[in-house]
């Protein structure tokens, strides 16, 4: 007896293992709740879901060993006792206690003839695009600090986008959008996006987005440099444009203090929300898509749940934010007039019911400079400020994702790897289409029921005649006429169809032979025989 | 008939055509004493014992000819023969034949060397058949003949054909048994087969000629089988040949030492066949004869020649059992066939359905036998690198120096003694295990058994008993910091709610006896657990209609999020909500004490006087305390209201604004909704006194209730002013926290407005509390109260701080108002529409003059198109957002269209997809195995299978 009992306990505490390490497993990669097969009747379907299920559960729980390979930890500025504030801490501060090759990451650009300027990273956060208002441009690999061009547009540039990598970027200017490669080079010049005032791009769906000025959201397909959509929010100038990372949707700021969500796939926008009292200055959305921050001149900065659409907390700042950017570790960086704020746990207080976080995690400025743009680096722990006097690299502990996923974005890549990463992000491309609110959406059920199909089809709409599409189609000796005969003109049956093709057809060879002989005149006896027979 | 044949015959028979009908006709009629054997039990029995354990010497020594893949058949022509006994003139297939008469066609195909193929004659080249022409032509055309006579002779009545012609059908059926069956027959046919041959080997070796006609008629039945069979094998069976070559040989060579007796037994069957079939050298007896006597005096006189015969005969009865229907019998027979044949292939069933449900499989099959485990030698170090590891690992004592593992070493120490012990030791230590084994299944059996006849009261003994199990485990969980059951206790969260949300809870017994019992009115701890219960009902009834809810007791502080959608989405500030909130739950606690008052089973009870008295005091005690409570709410709340700039509101008597200025008017924040809430709780509180047995009429009260309020706000706020932290200036960042900051200018903003709102006359005062009772009861008709908000702003006498500049600066804007706007204007675009199909003239007059009574008779004809109902709409409880309800028609293509085969539900189908299979997000291995091919193909030759698994 005594003996089971102990065999019981190993047994548990070994169960009790296996089932903290699942339950972890479950947490972090379980994608929702496992389908019962308890209720199910049918035997082969409960096979089949067993099975399945089985397979998932190895899978989470292989992705949790796989955790071992993600070296790198993450952590932030702790105070020590009560009475310290992490916000205290000033970057000469950080950078004397950090690394030397960290310290190097946090550096000032004085460029204060170019006005005002924004920056951005590349999505592996290797290199840095500046963009001056007053038409000065550069890029850089900014932890070498070398320059990879530097140009002066001598136009006023509204905003600057890297695409899908360092190669090409596209600069919001005076009236179009222009992309450079990486020599500075202008390779196009997008006239459909006029007046742009916000770039944003979509790198898995490869759709460059702008807002314009009269109020368009503008998205180019820039791997086949077709105009998708022109969206028209009617709302007039927009004065913010953000993108939410998890299901490609665009968010619109807007005078009144509204934001819009917009896809490609709607003409009117998805949702439409009052934020703000006055004009929204500026939007971020998490990665996870789970809640935006946003600014607007009424002095606040929002937190929305963007799940559910309602505002989670509210919190006033002295003077409106210019810029907010969320960081991959949810830092939330805040400028506001010449100051720069980055808060922590902002959503996992929203996430806990909790009351508003206190007291911000960093701080900085404060030094005449106004704050116009701020950008987290990718995998590094770094916020780019750009303002009115040039650049600055701030080093904020704990910001960045330390560890990256190389499939994804390599910070460390060569040439090749660079290259094998566009055409694989190429043949992985989504189409437009797939975009949508609820990024599942794909291969759901459709549950529309069937009143609804019966409405939506037209029925005046006329049936389409086979050989007028194959008119206009296909020339020459295997033309898409000629195949329909050959292919379905064999048969013995008569009609009408049939009748018209062979119509067509020889219309057709009548006016080739005419042409031809026509040409044959035309080069004379002696080069007639030159005179080409299909054209 | 014989086409037919042919044609229900499989491919194989084709090879070779035979005439069934001949073969039926030579077999025919001889099968009395095979019958007679079959059916004698005893004698079988016997039989069987006997020879259960047949060598291959005892059979060879039939003097028959047969082989063992001969006897296939045998069964089945036996029973022909039993079909055959009724023939008459005709055979069914049109084969008409006469009485001794030799047909020469007959005999032809009859021929056994024709039936033979080439292939077949090589191979039994040494080895003829009896009756084949090339070795004794004329006896063997005799003997057919004879055969024939016998079955006609042993007839005992030529009837209906019909049936015959079925049975035969049926019987050439029974031919075209596949392969399969027929090598599960060979078994039991063997043993006939066996049987027989000892009997007549027996018998040869006795020399017992005495009752030769016996023997003969044994011969002569047996005889035709053997052709028979014999022509079956050269078509029937050329797959059972390859198998059975080698035993042919054997026997082959055997038949050649037995050569010498046949000629013997043939010289018996070189005659002319008489009228009852049977040859010269076959003696007719009386005892042949004697079935067929139907003469009951002949019977008796014969009788003492059928006891002779049966004694010679040892036991066959002297009348056969009349055979069974054809029919049956072919049925019976046809049950066995497909038995058997089902046992055969009833072996491959699991390897079929392994194979079916196997994830992946591939071909070439591996082989089952091939499956030998090498075992691996120790890895010896080879390069520099690996034999220092190994020094390494052998100093540190993980690895042996010789290479072998302690498992390895303990393995080969055994080995070594089992070799040291004699065999049968090791034999004996094997059955030992092997018994043991064989304990623990049967004691497995046994647990099932027992498992299976468990009582109920059992089973629930053991459920309690694990539940506390788990219980502790869980609790042994939960000490180690570990939540494992989190799920599992939202799940019972749930089902609690649930159970509150239904009337489960609120018709419970307990809830029941309360309210009979009136125990509410007396018992405090019932009362506390009957406003509880109320209070978390409401609650959740506010969770079910979306609106966010935070108990009083998991206050915070300083946090201005949103509580609800529902809320005055302007209004910050969370304390004034809070407030409220406590408001309410007083109010409804008042609410819930005077409510019970009245009613109850002992209402009588309660409305005598001491009882009156009693509660009365009680009341008054709980109504202070609730005075109490409220006026420290309000206190609190002066000190809100008077941080905001706005006045809106005013309370208080013009007598007591005198006395005490600062409570005369009280600014309130342009967007709160305080106050409603507060002049509910006065409402409340009035309809209390209404009930209230002492009544103190509401007016008095109320001024007194003000009264102290003002005293009380005037001490708040002193007290809050000396709490406010001098420091706070300095620290920027608790800007955002605002309350503190706010408060401080609310405080200055509470003077000034004191000075401007001095001389407000005394006619709001009056109004607003209508007013506000209005909203109230329109429940927080938001327009209106904008409405009010922005008539209320004219009063506001001076701009504070940045953010109620900020406020100030937009409010203008109408954007609110717009946006309501717009969200009616959207609820009435996607929701039903109404379409008007009239047409002018239709079911009445239309054109010039016709009155309007005329126009407005005319019947409309109204559709609906139904659209998104209001309430059914997404953002139907946010008030800040709109949410496109149309149906996004690219994003259609995505979807599938209808649920996929097998699945039932569509959150089967639906979760079966939350995998992603992909590389970016699953590990290597996940990603190969769930991308492997179901069906593998190597290079190779595709085998059959050859046996199942």
């Amino acid at each position: 007896m005594a003996d089971s009992a102990s065999n019981q306990a190993g047994v548990t505490a070994e169960d009790r293992a296996a089932k903290q390490r699942l339950a972890e497993a479950q947490k972090a990669y379980g994608r929702g709740k496992a389908n019962s097969t308890k209720n199910i009747r049918d035997k082969k379907i409960r096979g089949t879901l067993k099975a399945q299920e089985a397979k998932h559960k190895e899978a989470i729980l292989q992705a949790k060993d796989a955790e071992i390979l993600l070296e790198h930890g993450a952590g932030f500025i702790e105070p020590e006792g009560e009475l310290e504030r992490t916000y205290k801490v000033r970057q000469d501060e950080i950078k004397d206690s950090v690394g030397l090759e960290t310290a190097k990451k946090g550096f000032e650009l004085r460029l204060t003839d170019a006005g005002p300027y924004r920056a951005d990273y590349t999505r592996n956060g290797r290199n840095l695009l500046l963009a001056g208002r007053k038409g000065h441009l550069a890029t850089m690999d900014w932890r070498d600090g070398k320059l990879g061009c530097e140009l002066q547009l001598g136009e006023t540039i509204r905003d600057a986008r890297w695409l899908h990598n360092s190669q090409f970027f596209a600069v919001a200017q005076k009236k179009y959008v222009y992309i450079y490669d990486h020599n500075g080079v202008e390779l196009h010049c997008l006239k459909k996006h006029l007046e742009p005032l916000f770039l944003e791009f979509l790198p898995y769906h490869f759709l460059l987005t702008s807002a314009t000025m009269a109020g368009f959201i503008k998205y180019t397909d820039t791997s086949t440099g077709q105009l998708v959509t022109e969206l028209p929010t009617k709302l007039g100038r927009p004065t913010a444009l953000a993108q939410n990372p998890h299901n490609a949707i665009l968010h619109c700021g807007h005078q009144n203090g509204a934001v819009t969500l917009w896809s490609p796939n709607s003409q009117t926008s998805l949702v439409k929300a009052l934020v703000h009292r006055g004009p929204v200055r500026s939007m971020a959305i998490d990665r996870l898509g789970r809640y935006m921050v946003s600014t607007g001149q009424d002095q606040r900065m929002n937190i929305w749940d963007i799940r559910m659409f309602r505002e989670v907390h509210s919190y006033s700042c002295f003077q409106p934010g210019a810029s907010v950017s969320i960081s991959d570790r949810n830092l939330t960086a805040v400028g506001w007039g010449t100051q720069v704020s980055v808060w922590r746990g902002l959503f996992d207080a929203a996430q806990a019911d909790q009351g508003k976080v206190q007291s911000p995690y960093m701080a900085w400025g404060g030094d005449g400079q106004r704050i116009e743009n701020l950008r987290w680096c990718p995998y590094e722990d770094v916020l780019g400020v750009g303002h009115d006097q040039g650049f600055a690299s701030l080093l904020v502990p704990g910001a960045g994702e330390p560890n990256f996923d190389s499939l994804e974005a390599n910070p460390y890549e060569n040439v090749r790897q660079r290259q094998e990463a566009e055409v694989h992000a190429l043949l992985h491309k989504l189409k437009p289409d797939m975009i949508s609110l609820d990024p599942n959406v794909i291969g759901k059920l459709d549950t529309i029921n069937n009143q609804k199909v019966q409405e939506s089809r037209d029925l005046d709409k006329k049936p389409e005649d086979p050989i007028e599409k194959l008119k206009n189609r296909g020339r020459g000796r295997n033309s898409a006429l000629r195949n329909y005969i050959r292919k379905k003109g064999r048969t013995n049956v008569i009609d009408e169809k049939r009748l018209k093709a062979e119509a067509l057809h020889k219309e057709r060879m009548a006016r080739n032979k005419d042409k031809l002989r026509q040409e044959r005149q035309d080069l004379g006896p002696a080069l007639a025989r030159f005179a080409k027979k299909d054209s | 008939m014989p086409r037919q044949q042919t044609q229900s015959r499989g491919p194989k028979d084709r090879g070779a055509p035979r005439p069934p009908a001949q073969k039926r006709q030579k077999g025919s009629g001889l099968d009395a004493l095979s019958r007679a054997e079959e059916q004698i039990p005893t004698k079988l029995g016997v039989r069987r014992n006997r020879l259960g354990d047949y060598d291959d010497g005892e059979w060879r020594k039939r003097p028959t000819g047969q082989d063992d893949d001969d006897e296939n058949e045998r069964p089945i022509y036996k029973k022909r023969r039993t079909d055959a006994s009724d023939e008459g003139g005709s055979d069914s297939e049109g084969h008409a034949w006469k009485l001794g008469q030799v047909d020469s066609d007959d005999d032809e195909s009859l021929d056994s060397d024709e039936a033979l193929g080439s292939s077949d004659e090589e191979r039994f080249e040494g080895f003829t058949f009896r009756g084949s022409s090339s070795h004794t032509s004329k006896p063997k055309a005799k003997r057919a003949d004879k055969k024939k006579r016998a079955g006609i002779n042993l007839s005992e009545d030529v009837d209906g054909s019909e049936e015959e012609e079925s049975g035969e059908e049926d019987d050439d059926d029974e031919d075209g048994i596949d392969l399969l069956t027929a090598w599960d027959m060979n078994t039991a046919a063997e043993e006939k087969e066996a049987k027989k041959a000892a009997d007549k080997a027996r018998k040869a070796a006795n020399g017992d000629y005495s009752d030769e006609d016996s023997g003969s008629e044994g011969d002569s039945e047996d005889d035709p089988s053997d052709d028979d069979t014999e022509l079956s094998l050269s078509d029937d069976d050329a797959a059972a040949q390859k198998h059975g070559l080698s035993k042919l040989q054997d026997f082959v060579k055997s038949m050649e030492s037995e050569r010498a007796r046949k000629p013997k037994q043939k010289s018996q069957e070189q005659g002319t066949p008489t009228v009852y079939g049977l040859t010269s050298s076959r003696k007719l007896t009386v005892a042949d004869l004697l079935p067929t006597i139907t003469d009951s005096r002949l019977k008796s006189s014969l009788k003492h020649v059928d006891a002779i015969a049966q004694a010679s005969k040892t036991g066959i009865p002297g009348k056969l059992d009349a055979p069974l229907a054809k029919r049956q019998q072919d049925k019976l027979d046809r049950t066995a066939a497909y038995e058997k044949s089902k046992e055969t292939l009833d072996r491959w069933l699991e390897t079929v359905k392994a194979n079916r449900k196997a994830e992946h499989l591939t071909f070439p099959l591996p082989d089952p036998d091939a499956q030998q485990f090498h075992r691996l030698d120790v890895a010896k170090p080879k390069t520099d690198l690996e034999s220092t590891i190994h020094d390494i690992l052998v100093e540190s004592g993980l690895a042996e120096a010789n290479g072998k593992s302690a498992e390895d070493q303990v393995q080969g120490f055994e080995e070594l003694q089992a070799r040291t012990l004699p065999i049968e030791e090791i034999q004996a230590r094997r059955a030992e295990l092997r018994k043991r084994r064989d304990l623990l299944f049967r004691e497995e059996v046994r647990a099932k058994r027992i498992k299976k006849i468990k009582s109920k009261s059992y089973r629930r003994v053991h459920r309690k008993e694990r539940e506390r199990l788990e219980q502790r485990e869980r609790q042994a969980l939960l000490e180690s910091g570990v939540d494992l059951d989190e799920m599992e206790r939202d799940e019972n969260e749930r089902k609690r709610a649930e159970a509150r949300m239904g009337s489960k809870h609120r018709d419970s017994k307990w809830a029941k006896s309360n309210k009979e019992s009136g125990r509410t009115a007396w018992d405090e701890e019932a009362r506390n657990s009957a406003a509880d219960l109320a209070m978390r009902e409401e609650e959740l009834r506010k969770r079910i209609e979306g609106k966010r809810v935070s108990r009083g007791d998991e206050d915070y502080l300083g946090s201005s999020s949103s509580e609800s959608e529902d809320e005055d989405p302007w209004a910050s500030d969370a304390e004034d909500r809070e407030k409220r909130k406590m408001r309410e739950q007083l109010a409804a606690l008042e609410g819930g004490a005077s409510d019970d008052g009245g009613k109850g089973a002992h209402s009588s009870l309660f409305s005598m006087k001491f009882m009156k008295n009693a509660e009365a005091a009680r009341k008054e005690q709980n109504d202070a305390e609730l005075r109490r409570l409220n006026r420290e709410l309000h206190g609190e709340d002066s000190q809100s209201e008077a941080e905001s700039e706005t006045g809106r509101r005013k309370f208080g008597q013009s007598d007591k604004t005198e006395a005490n200025p600062q409570a005369k008017a009280l600014p309130r924040n342009e967007f709160e909704e305080a106050s409603d809430s507060e002049d509910e709780t006065r409402q409340h509180a009035v309809t209390d006194h209404n009930v209230d047995i002492i009544v103190d009429r509401s007016a008095k009260q109320n001024t007194a209730l003000f009264a102290s309020n003002t005293t009380s706000r005037s001490t708040q706020k002193m007290f809050s002013q000396q709490k406010e932290p001098p420091a706070e200036e300095e620290n920027p960042w608790l800007v955002q926290t605002e309350r503190n900051n706010r408060r401080r200018a609310g405080a200055d903003a509470q003077e000034t407005v004191d000075i401007s709102l001095d001389a407000q006359p005394q006619v709001s005062q009056i109004k607003s509390p209508a007013k506000e009772i209005k909203t109230v009861k329109a429940v927080a008709s938001r327009q209106q109260q904008e409405e009010n908000d922005s008539d209320d702003e004219d009063s506001v006498p001076v701009l504070l701080k940045n953010h109620d500049l900020v406020k100030r600066a937009f409010a203008g804007d109408e954007v609110v108002q717009d946006f309501e706007q717009e969200k009616m204007d959207t609820i009435a675009e996607e929701g039903d529409k109404v379409v008007d199909n009239t047409l002018d003239g239709w079911g009445s007059w239309a054109g010039d003059g016709i009155s309007n009574r005329q126009k407005k008779k005319q019947k409309r004809d109204l559709t609906v198109v139904e659209g998104v109902k209001p309430e059914k709409r997404k953002d139907a409880k946010l008030s800040r957002v709109i949410i496109n309800e149309k149906r996004i028609q690219k994003n259609k293509k995505y979807l599938a269209s209808q649920l996929p085969h097998e699945f039932e539900t569509k959150a089967q189908y639906e979760r079966s997809l939350r995998m992603p299979i992909g590389p970016e997000w699953s590990t290597k291995e996940t990603y190969q195995s769930s991308t492997k091919p179901r069906v593998m193909l190597k290079p190779g030759i595709i085998k059959p299978m050859e046996k199942p698994i």
